[in-house]
C-alpha cells in the first residue's frame, strides 16, 4: 500500500500567512478609520438630542447593529453589484461594509461618551461666556474621552474579530489564507491552531490594554 | 433596475425552513453556552488556582480568536484527530462554547452580588436554604444578569449566519443556496437583513418587557 | 442694568415663575424664598441656562430674547453654582484661566497673572496646582467664585453656592463672599443663610409662587409683619 505523505508546511506559506496578517490588519485599520469618522459625527448628532433628527439616526443605528455582518457583506457584494453598475471589488466591499458596521456601534459610543459628562459642567462653561465648541473641546472631549477609550478599544478587538468574516466574500485575509493553506497540505488541525494562535497575538494585547484602560476610568471615579 | 421580490415569496417555505434552522441552533447553543458559561464562571471565582487559571485562559482564547476560526477549526480540524460532526452539530457545540466564554463574565458579576450580608441577614430570619436559594440568591442574580445574558443571545442569533461557511442549512446559509439558484441576491440579502432585524428587535424588546414586569420590578 | 418683565417659565405642568417682573440694581441682592419659589430658576433665566417662555430679560440694554445675545450676557453675568461644577480635567489655575484665555482671547501669561488676584482674594493662591478632586468643598467653591470673578462680569449670580457644604465650609465660602461684597460687586444671591443676608444684602427679595412678594430694604424686610415672610423666617432660623 502506498503511504500517503502529508505535505510539508513551507517557508512560502508561513510568507503568506504574514501577508494575511497584514491585510487583515489593513482591512480593520481602515474600517475602524471609517468607523470613527461616520460614528464620531452621528453620536455627536444624537448626543444633541434634536427630537426628530434623534430618531432619524436610529433608524441608521439599530439595523446595522441588529442584523449579521455576513448578511450585509454579501448583500453589499453580491446584492448592489446585481442590481447597480457600481461594481465594487472585494476589498472595497470588505472595507467599506465593516467601517459602516463599526459606525454604528462606534455612534453608540460616542454619545453615551459625551452624556456621560454631567450638565453642569456645560452650564459652568456656558456660564463663563464659553460657546457650543469651544465648551465642546476645552471642556467635554477631556471628560468623555476617560469612558470613550475602552469601550472603543473593546469595539475594535470585536471588529478584528469579525474581519475574519470578509473571508466568506472571497478577500484574502489571514481567515481566508488559513483556507487555503489546509486545501494545499490537508494539515487544517494544524492550519486552523496557527491562525487561530496569529489572531490571539494580535488580539490579546489590544483586549488587555482595554481592561487596563477601564480600570483607570473607574479609579478615576465620579467627576464633581 | 428593478426589483423582483417575487422571488421570495415563490420560495418563502424555504426560508422559513431556515428561519426554523436558525431558532434550533440558537436554542440548543443557548442552552449549552449557559451551563458552560456557569462552570467557567465558577472556576474562575474558585480559590484553587489551577481552576481560576483555566478558566482565565478559557475566556482569554474564546473572546481574541474569530468565531469562524473557530468554527473551522471544529469542522475542518478536529476530524484529523478522528472527531467528526455534522454541520448543525458543529455549529451548535461551536455556538455555545463561544457563547459561554461571554457568559461567563456576566455569570461572574451575578456571584459577586450576592454578598455574605445578603444571606447572613436571611439566615438570621430564619429562612431555609431552599428558600435562601429561591427568594434571595436567584432573584438577585438575575436582577444583574438577565439583561446582559439577553443581549448575548441576540448576538448569537446573529452569529448563528456564520454557520452559512459550512452550509448549516439555518436561515444565511438558505439565502446564500436561494441567491446562487436565483440570481437575485439584492432581494434576497435585503429580506434576510430585514427578517434579522425583526428577529432581534423582537427579542429585545421581550427581553425588556420581561426584566421591567418580572425582575427588575421596584428598582429604578 | 438687569431688567425682568413679565417672565414665565414653566417646566411640564408646574408654574415656576409667573409674569414675574424685577429690576437688579447695583449693590448686593439676596433672594429667598420657599424651595420651588422659582429663586433658582430665575438665576438661570438670566444666566440663559433656561429659555424663558414669555416676557423678557434685558441686560445692559441686551435682550435675551435675541438669540445672538446670549453669550454675551453670560459673559456679563457669570454664575456659581451649587455644585462647584469645576471642570475636574484642570487644575486650579486651569480652572480659572479657561474663560479669560478662549472667551476673552487674553494671553496665557497674563491670564494668569490676573487669575493669581483672585485667587489670592480668595485664599486659595497656594492650591494653584491642585486638581479639584485634591479640595475639600469649601476651596472647591472658593475656587468657582475666583473663575467667575476673574470674567469681571456686571453681576455675579450666586445659585445656593452653600447648600451642599457642612458649616464650617460654608462660614469660610460666605467670608469671601463677604468680602467681594463690601468691594462693590453687583451680586444677585440666592440663600437660605439669615445671618448672613443681615450682613452682606443692601436688598431683599422675597418671591412665592413665582411671583415677587416682597421687595425691601434689608432693614425692613427683617422686621416684616407679614404673615407669610415671618413664618419663612422662623422656620429657617428654626433649622
Amino acid at each position: 500500500m502506498e503511504q500517503y505523505i502529508f505535505p510539508k508546511l513551507t517557508s512560502y506559506d508561513a510568507l503568506l500567512l504574514l501577508k494575511g496578517m497584514g491585510m487583515t490588519i489593513t482591512v480593520t485599520l481602515l474600517a475602524i478609520a471609517i468607523g470613527l469618522a461616520i460614528g464620531f459625527f452621528i453620536g455627536l448628532l444624537r448626543s444633541l438630542k434634536i427630537p426628530v433628527l434623534s430618531k432619524l439616526l436610529l433608524v441608521y443605528i439599530e439595523p446595522i447593529r441588529n442584523s449579521p455582518l455576513v448578511a450585509q457583506l454579501f448583500f453589499a457584494y453580491y446584492g448592489i453589484a446585481m442590481v447597480t453598475d457600481f461594481n465594487p471589488s472585494a476589498f472595497q466591499a470588505a472595507v467599506w461594509t465593516l467601517g459602516i458596521n463599526t459606525s454604528a456601534f462606534a455612534a453608540v459610543i460616542v454619545d453615551a461618551s459625551i452624556r456621560s459628562v454631567e450638565k453642569g459642567q456645560w452650564e459652568a462653561a456656558y456660564s463663563l461666556g464659553m460657546n457650543y465648541w469651544k465648551t465642546f473641546r476645552l471642556v467635554i472631549v477631556p471628560q468623555a474621552i476617560r469612558v470613550f477609550i475602552p469601550s472603543f478599544v473593546g469595539l475594535c478587538v470585536n471588529q478584528l474579530q469579525v474581519s475574519s468574516l470578509v473571508s466568506l466574500i472571497g478577500f484574502v485575509d489571514l481567515t481566508r489564507v488559513g483556507y487555503m493553506l489546509t486545501l494545499r497540505t490537508y494539515r487544517p488541525f494544524l492550519i486552523w491552531s496557527i491562525v487561530a494562535v496569529l489572531y490571539f497575538a494580535l488580539s490579546f494585547p489590544i483586549s488587555k490594554f482595554a481592561r487596563y484602560a477601564e480600570s483607570r476610568v473607574k479609579s478615576y471615579g465620579k467627576i464633581g | 433596475m428593478t426589483l423582483h421580490f417575487r422571488v421570495i415569496f415563490n420560495n418563502l417555505d424555504f426560508l422559513l425552513e431556515g428561519l426554523k434552522m436558525t431558532f434550533y441552533i440558537s436554542v440548543f447553543s443557548l442552552i449549552i453556552g449557559f451551563f458552560i458559561g456557569l462552570v467557567v464562571a465558577f472556576m474562575r471565582i474558585s480559590k484553587n488556582k489551577l481552576f481560576s487559571s483555566i478558566a482565565i485562559a478559557y475566556v482569554e482564547f474564546f473572546r481574541n480568536t474569530p468565531f469562524l476560526v473557530q468554527l473551522f477549526f471544529f469542522y475542518f480540524g478536529l476530524p484529523e484527530l478522528g472527531i467528526s460532526t455534522e454541520p448543525v452539530t458543529t455549529a451548535i457545540i461551536a455556538l455555545g462554547i463561544n457563547n459561554a466564554a461571554y457568559n461567563s463574565e456576566i455569570i461572574r458579576a451575578g456571584i459577586i452580588s450576592i454578598n455574605k450580608g445578603l444571606v447572613e441577614g436571611a439566615e438570621s430570619l430564619g429562612f431555609t436554604k431552599f428558600q435562601i436559594v429561591r427568594l434571595i440568591i436567584i432573584p438577585n442574580a438575575l436582577r444583574v444578569t438577565f439583561k446582559p445574558l439577553g443581549s448575548n443571545f441576540i448576538n448569537l442569533i446573529l452569529t448563528t449566519s456564520v454557520a452559512v461557511s459550512i452550509t448549516a442549512n439555518e436561515l444565511m446559509s438558505n439565502a446564500m443556496t436561494l441567491s446562487s439558484n436565483t440570481f437575485r441576491p439584492f432581494e434576497i440579502y435585503l429580506t434576510i437583513l430585514v427578517l434579522y432585524c425583526v428577529l432581534t428587535f423582537s427579542l429585545s424588546g421581550l427581553i425588556h418587557f420581561v426584566d421591567r414586569k418580572f425582575i427588575s420590578k421596584g428598582i429604578s | 442694568m438687569i431688567q425682568v418683565r413679565n417672565v414665565s417659565k414653566s417646566f411640564g405642568s408646574t408654574n415656576v415663575l409667573n409674569e414675574l417682573s424685577i429690576d437688579f440694581d447695583k449693590g448686593v441682592t439676596v433672594i429667598m424664598g420657599q424651595s420651588g419659589a422659582g429663586k433658582s430658576t430665575l438665576l438661570r433665566c438670566i444666566n440663559g441656562l433656561e429659555k424663558i417662555d414669555g416676557g423678557d430679560i434685558v441686560v445692559d440694554g441686551l435682550s435675551i430674547n435675541e438669540k445672538k445675545n446670549v453669550r454675551e450676557i453670560r459673559e456679563k453675568c457669570s454664575m456659581v453654582f451649587q455644585q462647584f461644577n469645576l471642570f475636574p480635567h484642570l487644575n486650579v489655575l486651569e480652572n480659572v484661566t479657561l474663560s479669560p484665555i478662549h472667551v476673552l482671547g487674553i494671553e496665557k501669561k497674563k491670564a494668569q497673572e490676573k487669575a493669581m488676584r483672585f485667587l489670592e482674594m480668595v485664599g486659595l493662591s497656594e492650591k494653584i496646582k491642585s486638581y479639584p478632586s485634591q479640595l475639600s468643598g469649601g476651596q472647591q467653591q472658593r475656587v468657582a467664585i475666583a473663575r467667575a470673578l476673574i470674567m469681571e462680569p456686571s453681576a455675579l449670580l450666586l445659585d445656593e453656592i452653600t447648600s451642599a457644604l457642612d458649616p464650617e465650609m460654608t462660614s469660610e465660602v460666605l467670608e469671601v463672599i463677604e468680602r467681594i461684597a463690601r468691594e462693590g460687586t453687583t451680586m444677585l444671591v440666592v440663600t437660605h443663610e439669615v445671618s448672613f443676608a443681615r450682613r452682606v444684602a443692601d436688598r431683599m427679595v422675597f418671591l412665592e409662587n413665582g411671583k415677587v412678594l416682597a421687595d425691601q430694604n434689608t432693614e425692613d424686610f427683617f422686621s416684616s409683619n407679614n404673615e407669610r415672610i415671618m413664618r419663612f423666617l422662623q422656620k429657617i432660623e428654626f433649622n
